[in-house]
């Protein structure tokens, strides 16, 4: 039993509140026990050692074998789950714990949002013409939500503005300053800036939900990287060496360095270097320096990245390899890989040197951010991780 | 070509073909006639070499002759919109080249819906098909690409039509669409449809380019050795199986159930969705893709050059017989043969097939066959212990 919201700042309807009332007078126990996979209730789901000693606190979409789309979250080895009934992306976390919000991937029109301080979910349905992309991100004082939307029957990319105290709401929207964007993140803070300046990966496809899946324009594609500021004004863009290199994750490192992976839509066989690093400002795009025939092995394709907040790593996932692979930010060098099939999500520990990498085969596992040597892995039968994993917050 | 001649027989049942296959088999005949006699637990054997060999030179052989119908098409399209036909501005429907035209889109269309049921490798991407040929096309997105490109005259530049424009679909709208053929003229086409020709020769040619440079190709080549993608033949080719369920339940949805409206029983059908209605090919290229299909699961006829003959490599058929499911084995042909006996019937009716209620419950009748034939694809599967994919066959 679940609401469904639509959160048009044209079309304003009033949430249903009796239904969000009735759903957390229900509670989160009968909600997500009802949904819980077998799996869920077996005892180990992580090695105990690193359940205990690293505070696990993750969440992703997944595809459960027994159970269909849903949101995971789990704590230490205490896993939860919440049917949506569509293919999620990246999980959401807000920092001060109170939500985790579920993206639909294109061409579909939802977010699930987890109020987890109320022990409720409930559905935010996208504008009329428009769908999500699968990615968002809270401000980081937790007052608004932001989510890369189509505007598909303009060929435009939008970054819609939801107003998470309003029951996410819809209160506005911008010009992405592209086609297709797709994960989107804020540089560091500075100060007591509330709103920092937001990253765009616009990727540069043209889709319709007539054409679902479909890329329409991959001749005439334009990505780019552009930097907006608190009122949605351009404040830089940068484009990618090559018009085919659909810059589609990103991740920001703690002094405010981007780093970019991409999905050629050329040939595999002449696939260009997947990974850049910029800096608002720069006139480039700056490539990672990697053996050439790398791109092509890597099947043109990036699914995550992950930079970490302490250490002098970023850890990007190439599933198309079955291949991790570690980066030195300072030098852009490649500095160790790993194998994973189907490897796909990745977040980094707050404060541990650990990235965690989960699979669409069902697996997990920890690595060294330094040397990207595995600490521990563990399989989950019958999950299917999907392409981002999310560090949340007790 | 014996080869091409031999594939494009379309209405052979099942069991004939079979017959067929059995008397010149390689590694097949002997084996299976053992099975069929007083020992019913003999299995016959299995040459996984010239299996995966098959495999790898019919894939080449069909790419090369796209390139070739491809190549003729973009070459007949050159030399009729010369000077004299830039000029004329009669209707395309009284343009003297036009029957030769439709001919070879006819061809390079037949060739494509050979290829295009083969499920596995770089040129199963989705991307790669709707360039050669944009389809399911639900909201007409050709049409409406090709008439804003019509309009811009000879400024048009055919990467400015998308994907939908880039191939076979676009070629047909202003080959054989009725209105346009009405509408428009030589003057008004040829820029565009130059363009798009050769652009299809462009594809065809990068097909085969894609395909010799990839990864998976060494891959299914050394799939007896173990390798990343194969663990082993036996594993490559129940990827195959798997896939060609794959391919079957997409028929049925995009070729069967959606233009014939399944869903509703005293809806008409909608040709309009089918997918090359504008010249009446849809239901031929469901004959086609099953014989092709049907050649796939039961055994591919190559050339042998050093002893100037043709022979039938035994398919996936043999290999299930081989590891002992028989019965399986034996279920997938009996449901291959029922869609194609329906299938037959139906393309009896030819462009009514769409009009009568006789179509459409043929249509029901067919769809359910071959959900029967996805189940029986499917059946055997858990023996070859496939890997899903999930973020690696459709991310974002």
């Amino acid at each position: 039993m679940v609401t469904s919201m639509k959160s048009s700042h044209r079309n304003s309807h009033a949430p249903n509140i009796d239904r969000r009332r009735l759903l957390q007078g229900l509670g989160s126990s009968l909600l997500m026990g009802t949904m819980a996979p077998a799996w869920a209730t077996q005892a180990l789901v992580v090695p105990p050692q690193a359940a205990k000693n690293e505070g696990l606190h993750l969440a992703s979409s997944i595809k459960n074998d027994a159970n269909g789309y849903q949101l995971l979250r789990f704590t230490g080895s205490e896993p939860k789950t919440q049917t949506s009934g569509w293919r999620g992306h990246q999980a959401v976390a807000s920092s001060n714990g109170r939500f985790l919000v579920s993206v639909a991937r294109r061409p579909d029109t939802q977010l699930l949002i987890e109020d987890l301080k109320a022990g409720s979910h409930y559905f935010v349905d996208a504008d009329d013409e428009r769908h999500f992309y699968g990615h968002g991100l809270f401000t980081p004082d937790n007052r608004w939500f932001y989510a890369p939307e189509n505007d598909y029957e303009n060929v435009r990319g939008v970054i819609g503005k939801y107003d998470v105290q309003n029951h996410f709401k819809k209160v506005s929207e911008w010009d992405s300053q592209g086609v297709g964007p797709h994960q989107i993140a804020f540089l560091p803070q500075q100060g007591e800036e509330k709103h920092p300046v937001m990253v765009v990966a616009n990727g540069g496809i043209e889709t319709h939900p007539d054409y679902p899946r479909i890329k329409l324009n991959p001749e005439t594609m334009q990505p780019n990287i552009s930097y907006l500021d608190s009122n949605g004004q351009l404040l830089d863009q940068v484009e990618p060496p090559h018009h085919q290199l659909s810059l589609r994750h990103l991740d920001i490192s703690s002094d405010g360095q981007v780093w970019t992976g991409a999905q050629y839509q050329g040939e595999i066989f002449e696939s260009p270097n997947l990974v850049y690093s910029h800096r608002l400002g720069e006139n480039s795009l700056t490539a990672v320096k990697a053996d050439d025939t790398l791109w092509p092995q890597l099947k043109g394709y990036i699914a995550s990245v992950s930079c970490h907040p302490n250490h002098d790593t970023v850890c990007i996932t190439a599933p198309r390899d079955n291949l991790i692979t570690f980066w030195r930010r300072s030098t852009g060098q490649l500095i160790a890989q790993q194998t994973l099939a189907d490897c796909a999500g990745v977040c980094a520990h707050p404060s541990l040197p650990l990235f965690y990498v989960s699979s669409g085969s069902g697996d997990l596992a920890a690595f060294n951010a330094q040397s990207g040597e595995k600490h521990w892995q563990q399989h989950f039968a019958g999950i299917h991780w999907d392409n981002h994993l999310t560090w949340t917050v007790s | 070509m014996f080869h091409r001649f031999i594939l494009r027989k379309p209405f052979l049942r099942l069991s004939t073909l079979a017959a067929t296959c059995l008397g010149v088999s390689l590694g097949y005949s002997s084996a299976l006639q053992a099975n069929q006699g007083s020992t019913p637990q003999a299995k016959p054997s299995f040459n996984y070499d010239a299996y995966t060999r098959s495999v790898e030179q019919v894939q080449l052989q069909e790419m090369k002759a796209l390139i070739q119908d491809s190549k003729a098409l973009n070459t007949l399209t050159t030399a009729a919109c010369h000077a004299e036909a830039r000029a004329n501005h009669e209707p395309l429907s009284q343009w003297p080249a036009l029957p030769s035209l439709q001919k070879k889109w006819l061809d390079t269309t037949e060739q494509w819906q050979r290829l295009q049921v083969f499920p596995l490798g770089p040129n199963n991407d989705v991307t790669v098909r709707l360039n050669i040929s944009f389809w399911p096309d639900k909201k007409n997105l050709v049409e409406r690409k090709a008439r804003g490109l019509l309009q811009q005259g000879e400024s048009a530049e055919l990467k400015q039509g998308g994907i939908a424009l880039q191939g076979l679909t676009a070629s047909e709208y202003l080959l054989f669409d009725p209105k346009h053929l009405k509408t428009s003229t030589p003057s008004a086409t040829c820029h565009l449809l130059t363009q798009i020709t050769h652009q299809s020769e462009e594809n065809a040619n990068a097909l085969l380019t894609r395909w010799k440079k990839s990864d998976f190709l060494v891959d299914w080549h050394d799939a007896a050795l173990g390798n990343e993608t194969f663990a082993s033949t036996t594993q490559a080719t129940g990827y195959l199986l798997s896939s060609l369920a794959e391919t079957l339940e997409s028929i049925a949805k995009n070729k069967i159930y959606k233009p014939f409206r399944l869903n509703d029983e005293k809806a008409l059908p909608n040709p309009y969705l089918a997918e090359n209605w504008r010249s009446n090919q849809s239901l031929q290229n469901l004959v086609t893709n099953f014989d092709q299909i049907s050649h796939y699961y039961l055994g591919l006829t190559v050339s042998q050059p050093s002893e100037k003959k043709t022979v039938t490599v035994n398919g996936p058929d043999q290999l299930l017989r081989h590891l002992g499911f028989a019965e399986e084995a034996d279920a997938i042909v009996a449901q291959l043969d029922n869609s194609q006996q329906t299938l037959n019937q139906l393309v009896v009716l030819g462009s009514s097939a769409y009009l009568s209620q006789e179509g459409k419950t043929l249509a029901n009748q067919l769809h359910q066959n071959i959900k029967q034939l996805e189940q029986a694809l499917r059946k055997p599967l858990p023996h070859f212990n496939l890997t899903q994919r999930f973020n690696s066959a459709d991310g974002d």
